[in-house]
């Protein structure tokens, strides 16, 4: 998408009558939270710069690792600085990226202007340039010192160098590793129909949303929403809401969402042992990824579905290379074809794919104990405490031990220590659901030559295999609650705060009342007072589902 | 066909000559077979398992006692030279490049009258290649003889038979005899000769040909009195897994080119699939066997534990074709194979034991015997039909 | 108040800018030091180094690959020879050339995968540059030479560098060619040299003072444990800066560099013979660490046989190619002890290069840890030229961007993870590299520091 068609591209909305209607007055009082400062991840870093100059500008270089805090990097990112190293790769992509929009190729189509002379400075020319692009750099108009600052960069190197593009990616090259791009940080002001009250101003909501709903900069539309005041007003908000959500880059927010929570960039560092697990690759890792995001995509996107059955459908999608890991013939060649399994088939839901299962084991065996941690700090929002430091693992990673065949024999022999039974009993049960496949993810029976027994139970509900565990985790309270906890601290980036509880009560309910569908959640969350309101900083989080809780009932 | 015009009487006796036709059918041609199975007939219920072929090259025994005056060597190149009166001085300078143009001429262009040897072995005298003299060699007894006379069965030249590694009599491998002996094609399954684990390295990492195979009608683990065997030509390279083997539970396509669709009835017997006689017709690997043509083919598959299938083919190759795709690299086969183009050539020739020339009376066609090793695959024939397939590629998965 | 005393660092920069002729950093001012003054006292970071060094026909199965992976790890009969070098040299196991149906054209796409990260449709194709040319472009451009390419075996088309099917940088075969093309009347004293600082990086250092000299506004208004973000921040970009004005004083003497006496040896002539391979490569490998020692180049390529390898032993026509083909493997020893001699003579080869850098002095340590040395051949085993787990090993710390002495297992993954790893460490801005199944984003990140 290139500069100037960047909003009328996306502006192919069909405003959609939400579903949920204004409804504000039904909103319970809420705190707010403090503005928070985040860096641009990896992803939205490149997706900005497809967005604003196309997608052939290539962007080299190494960006530094996201930090996971309350189970989101989202969080994560409003923690984070720049260290010396990852400034240095900042200031190379940002130069790489300089030269390719002032190169010959690009010059014309992405600059707007022509200098009177390519050889000297241009003021005029490098001034619309630097408005225009700053304006979605900075996710809001410079101001007239910062345009002032661009243009003495550009005019004193277009001299030095003789060049005016040259001087002008100079500037360009300042604005794209400067603190305003690479950290969205949030300003609040006095919110007049609230007296004594903070909210976001225009261009942080504007930016707010748009990273929440497209994982990108403000587009062209938005921002003069912002600049006009419309977006001040719950009209003007519900117009850009409603053009947004019918937005197929809506399906773009989502993903990166749940690519967050599933906490998928763990698979960057997923390795299996290949002589176990020859069908593993790096094919695999992406693959399975896309999977499940699809799966996750077409079910709550475009079949509006309730977000629990994510964990007991039996539709999903496969690739030729997934086949052969399901077993399951797959007939197209290139590319994905929708698949569903059979009503009798060990596969249900999302914990029965490939990521969830390879994603939580160890290199070279399945872990009934990683995968019923992750099923409770991912899915249920439930902190496990980690194991105390002095356990002895031999009895549990010994899988050729001819007295302990299966997993749950060698889980039931460690598990015998009075310090270790508490933890475990709250995780394994869950794990042990899905010991039918291995670390993989493949399909077995029996494991060492003895049957395996899926049987277990979930806070209190029986289940026989991976399908009913699938089954007893849609019907869990915490599931559609752990949703709402994570997608709102998502969008905020914090977890929600002690003045906010109420409101994520309310958010609960009426995720409940409108049939567990996300779209219509999102919508709730974006067109709230709520969200935007701004206190004091504070950093006291709401504890959900605490880890107090999870200990006193393993006691 | 039963005409609606025909006399009662003579509609039964088509019917029942029909019948006899069927039955002959199934116990003799693949191409009868097919015709039956399009007359509606389909004898095949039961399980179908597919599979993609990993392996496919002559089976050599590789036995110690095969060649106890040792193996072939590469030509003697200083001897070459200086029986070409090439200078003590030229003969330096030409070891000192193996890799030139001048070094390959030399070698190869040897003939009494420079003739090129690997082009026209007939202009070089028979060096007298090493062949097999073990007693034993994988195969089947294609020419039907059981007796010890020296008389050759009908349609045979002359030839010593092998005992098949199980000790069955009256193994018919003159392939085996005639090139046993040769480093770059002996060797036993998993330490093979490098040119036949070249080739299937190249079949696997390049996905230069697939071949399926297809079981029906399994109705019991281990017996079953009517199975078919398909051997196809598959339109989808294979895919490699991390450990660069060909990965398991793929979906495979059958080409729709029925030229390379080969298919025969079989028993099935505690485990061992045994077919009957057709002729084998496969597109080769492009490198060494542009196509693969079997006469008087037979198979004998064994279905392993692990859901994976062994077995060999036998058949009879045309001689000419064989020794032309054995050396075809000409001077890279006489400098990397340790054997020589006139060598081989002759040996071939001297084997050679089915069709013989109407005129010259000399046989045109060598027995031989290939090793076959396939692994679970989703064979598709058409569109649509994954869908209707279950999962039923073979073993469940890791058991430990 | 004086006026020197009232110039910022930025008023000078902006002079500079302006100017032409004006004289950088010289008399030094305080304030273009970093607040402790001791940016410049420690001197410019010494040069990293890049070569790649190549054999053909690869190493036997079974026989090189450590058992345990990272570090510590044991040393197999073929690479055993290497043990004094074991912490500074890291192995690669299990790392392949795929080729998507293209053919895999013997003792070539291997290589050619290593090195371009695509696999070539045939013997004459380049698919795309070698990433070395790559790396000479990067870090190469200010020496005199922006690479060097040498071929043991006498044999300039020995190499394996290349910018396309044509432009192939040919390979010095001759000791005393190389000698004189180094040392010979058109070599200048390194030290003695005249600088000239660059005004591109002037102007950069004018865009980072533009962006700290937002800081107070940044810092404005934020809550105290932003404000620290955002002064890391700050302190980053600060950073960058004085590693640029360091690049803009000239650079420190090059203590280690010697100009060497002529060689003795003076074989000139193509010849695959192990022992002329053998002197020729150690005479070599000695006069390359001087080229880097006098900083005549950062980037260099050795080859110690050709791919097919055509060594052998005085008076025979058998090479070590045609051994791999040819020789029965010894059923006691398991490998084919007549080609395994070619395979310790090279590895004995790689050796003398590893001392040969190892005995140059460099700062705190030698100029093998100022180096990044990727050694590499076309084809595991060469009986079947087969391309999975090609062997790769890569020798040196690169001046610390790389830790070393440790074994990787690369569990069938791509051979393009080494050559996006080696390209990122040396700072060029790249995440993916490679076509087809081969592209990567995935460096190997046990090695990076």
């Amino acid at each position: 998408m290139r500069l100037l068609g960047f909003s009328a591209i996306v502006a192919l909305a069909v405003s959609i009558v939400g579903v949920v209607g204004c409804g504000k007055s039904d909103e319970p009082q809420s705190s707010g939270g403090p503005i928070v400062v985040r860096r641009l991840t990896q992803e939205q870093y490149q997706t900005i710069i497809a967005d604003i100059f196309g997608a052939d500008i290539k962007i080299g270089g190494r960006f530094e690792p996201d930090l996971r805090k309350s189970g989101l990097l989202a969080v994560g990112a409003s923690e984070v600085s720049v260290t010396p190293a990852g400034f240095e790769q900042y200031d190379s992509m940002a130069r790489g990226a300089a030269a390719q929009i002032v190169d010959e190729r690009h010059r014309d189509m992405l600059i707007g202007c022509k200098p009177a002379s390519p050889k000297a400075p241009d003021e005029a020319c490098a001034k619309s340039f630097y408005s225009t692009v700053g304006r979605l750099l900075y996710r809001r108009p410079l101001t007239g010192e910062e345009l002032k600052a661009q243009l003495a960069i550009a005019n004193a190197a277009a001299t030095k160098l003789g060049n005016f593009y040259t001087g002008l990616a100079m500037g360009l090259t300042g604005m794209v590793e400067a603190p305003q791009f690479l950290f969205r940080r949030e300003v609040a002001e006095a919110d007049p129909d609230h007296a004594g009250q903070q909210r976001l101003n225009a261009f942080s909501k504007a930016t707010r949303l748009s990273f929440f709903l497209w994982n990108t900069t403000p587009d062209d539309e938005l921002l003069t929403a912002a600049e006009s005041g419309d977006l001040n007003s719950s009209r003007g908000t519900a117009k850009q809401v409603d053009r947004m959500m019918a937005s197929p880059r809506l399906t773009a927010g989502a993903r990166a969402f749940f690519n967050d929570m599933m906490a998928f960039d763990a698979f960057a560092d997923l390795s299996k042992d290949t002589v176990i697990y020859p069908k593993f690759t790096n094919a695999v890792i992406a693959d399975a990824q896309e999977q499940t995001l699809r799966t996750i995509t077409d079910h709550l996107l475009a079949a509006k579905g309730d977000y629990r059955d994510l964990f007991t459908t039996r539709k999903t999608f496969m690739t030729p290379l997934l086949g052969t890991i399901y077993r399951v013939p797959v007939e197209t060649k290139e590319g994905w074809e929708a698949h569903e399994f059979a009503a009798d088939d060990p596969r249900a839901g999302l914990l029965t794919q490939i990521s969830f299962l390879s994603l939580h084991s160890t290199p070279g065996r399945s872990s009934p104990t990683i995968r019923g941690k992750a099923l409770r700090e991912v899915l249920l929002c439930q902190k496990v405490p980690d194991p105390p430091g002095n356990v002895n693992f031999n009895l549990v990673q010994d899988t050729k031990n001819p007295q302990f065949r299966t997993a749950r024999a060698r889980l039931g022999a460690h598990a015998t220590q009075a310090t270790c039974v508490g933890c475990h009993r709250l995780i394994d049960p869950m794990g042990l659901g899905l010991e039918q496949f291995d670390s993989l993810g493949e399909y077995r029976a029996a494991e060492n030559g003895a049957p395996i027994d899926a049987s277990g139970e979930l806070d209190g509900v029986k289940f026989t295999d991976a399908a009913s565990l699938g089954k007893a985790l849609h019907d869990n309270p915490a599931t559609p609650s752990c949703l709402v906890n994570r997608l709102y601290a998502y969008a905020a980036g914090r977890p929600a705060g002690k003045g906010e509880a109420e409101w994520i009560k309310y958010l609960d309910t009426s995720f409940a009342a409108n049939g567990y569908r996300l779209p219509d959640l999102m919508r709730r969350i974006v067109t709230s007072d709520a969200f935007y309101r701004i206190t004091a900083p504070e950093t006291a989080t709401l504890s959900v589902n605490t880890a107090a809780t999870l200990k006193e009932s393993a006691q | 066909m039963i005409r609606s015009s025909m006399r009662p009487q003579e509609a039964r006796r088509q019917i029942w000559e029909g019948i006899v036709e069927r039955f002959k059918s199934v116990f003799c041609s693949a191409a009868a077979m097919a015709a039956l199975l399009a007359f509606g007939t389909h004898a095949y219920a039961g399980e179908t398992r597919g599979f993609a072929v990993t392996w496919f090259q002559p089976a050599m025994y590789t036995g110690e006692d095969d060649c106890p005056d040792g193996l072939n060597k590469s030509p003697d190149f200083k001897a070459v030279f200086a029986a070409e009166g090439k200078t003590p001085e030229q003969i330096k300078e030409l070891i000192e490049h193996p890799n030139s143009k001048e070094f390959a001429e030399a070698v190869i262009n040897r003939g009494p009258h420079g003739e090129n040897v690997c082009a026209d072995p007939a202009s070089a005298p028979d060096p007298g290649q090493k062949t097999v003299q073990g007693k034993i060699a994988f195969g089947f007894n294609l020419d039907g003889k059981t007796d010890n006379s020296s008389t050759p069965a009908p349609n045979s030249c002359a030839h010593a038979k092998f005992s098949s590694p199980d000790g069955a009599p009256n193994v018919d491998n003159q392939h085996y005899r005639a090139l046993g002996c040769m480093i770059a094609i002996r060797g036993k399954r998993g330490h093979d000769g490098f040119v036949l684990s070249y080739i299937m390295e190249r079949m696997k990492a390049e996905g230069l040909r697939t071949y399926l195979v297809e079981v029906k009608g399994i109705d019991n683990p281990k017996d079953n009195a009517n199975v078919e065997v398909g051997i196809y030509l598959g339109s989808d390279p294979l895919v490699l897994d991390a450990k660069g083997e060909v990965r398991r539970d793929t979906t495979q396509r059958i080409s729709k080119d029925t030229r390379w669709h080969n298919v025969v009835h079989g028993t099935m017997k505690d485990g061992v699939i045994t077919t009957d006689v057709f002729d084998l017709n496969l597109l080769g690997d492009p490198i060494w066997v542009p196509e693969f043509h079997f006469k008087k083919a037979r198979m004998r598959l064994e279905l392993q534990p692990n859901g994976d299938l062994k077995g060999t083919i036998g058949g009879y190759q045309d001689v000419m074709t064989m020794y032309y795709n054995t050396v075809k690299s000409g001077i890279l086969f006489e400098t990397t194979n340790a054997a020589t183009c006139p060598g081989v050539y002759y040996a071939l020739k001297h084997a050679a034991d089915g069709y013989p020339d109407a005129e010259t009376g000399e046989c045109t066609q060598i027995s031989t015997a290939f090793a076959i090793e396939a692994i679970p695959a989703f064979v598709l024939h058409q569109l649509g039909e994954a869908k209707a397939k279950t999962a039923q590629a073979g073993a469940a998965g890791h058991q430990d | 108040m004086s006026n020197i005393a009232r110039i910022n660092r930025r008023t000078i920069l902006r002079g500079m800018m302006g100017g032409t002729a004006v004289g950088v950093g010289i008399p030094l001012l305080d304030c273009m030091l970093n607040t402790n003054g001791t940016a410049l006292a420690s001197g410019a970071p010494l040069p990293v180094r890049f070569g790649t060094w190549f054999w053909g026909c690869g190493l036997n199965p079974g026989r090189w690959i450590p058992e345990k992976a990272g570090a510590g790890y044991d040393m197999p009969a073929e690479i055993k020879v290497l043990a004094p070098f074991r912490d500074r040299l890291s192995v690669f196991s299990g790392f392949k050339a795929m080729v998507d149906g293209k053919p895999a054209v013997v003792h070539y796409t291997g290589s050619m995968s290593i090195l371009t990260g695509t696999a070539p449709k045939d013997m004459q194709s380049v698919e795309a540059p070698t990433f070395d040319t790559f790396v000479a472009d990067a870090i190469g451009s200010a020496t005199r030479f922006r690479s060097l390419e040498l071929a043991a075996t006498g044999n300039p088309r020995d190499s394996n560098s290349r910018r396309s099917s044509s432009v192939i940088n040919p390979a010095e075969g001759s000791p005393l060619g190389f000698y004189t093309r180094l040392f010979g009347p058109d070599f200048k004293d390194p030290n003695a040299a005249d600088f000239t600082p660059d005004p591109a990086v002037m102007v950069r250092q004018s865009v980072l003072s533009a962006v700290t000299d937002q800081r107070q506004d940044i810092l404005a208004g934020l809550g105290a444990t932003d404000k620290v973000r955002m002064d890391q921040y700050f302190t980053s970009v600060r950073q960058l800066e004085q590693q640029l004005a360091l690049q803009l004083q000239k650079p420190a003497p090059l203590e280690a560099c010697t100009k060497p006496g002529e060689p003795s040896w003076k074989e000139t002539k193509e010849n695959t013979q192990i022992d002329i391979v053998t002197a020729n490569h150690k005479l070599m490998a000695g006069l390359m660490a001087q080229a880097l020692a006098c900083d005549q180049t950062r980037v260099f390529n050795v080859a110690f046989s050709d791919a097919t390898s055509s060594l052998r032993k005085a008076g025979s026509t058998v090479t070590h190619h045609q051994l791999t083909h040819e020789e029965p493997i010894d059923e006691k020893l398991g490998y084919q002890p007549e080609a395994t001699f070619f395979v310790d003579q090279i590895m004995e080869g790689f050796l003398t290069m590893l001392t040969a850098l190892d005995s140059v002095k460099e700062g705190d340590g030698t100029l093998l840890d100022h180096t990044l040395l990727l050694a590499h051949s076309e084809c595991s085993y060469a009986k079947v030229h087969s391309l999975e787990t090609l062997p790769m090993f890569i020798a040196g710390r690169a001046g610390g961007r790389i830790k070393s002495g440790l074994h990787i297992a690369g569990n069938g993954d791509s051979v393009t993870r080494i050559g996006l790893t080696v390209q990122q460490a040396l700072g060029l801005p790249i995440n993916k590299w490679g076509t087809g199944s081969m592209e990567t984003s995935k460096t190997v990140g046990e090695i990076m520091a």
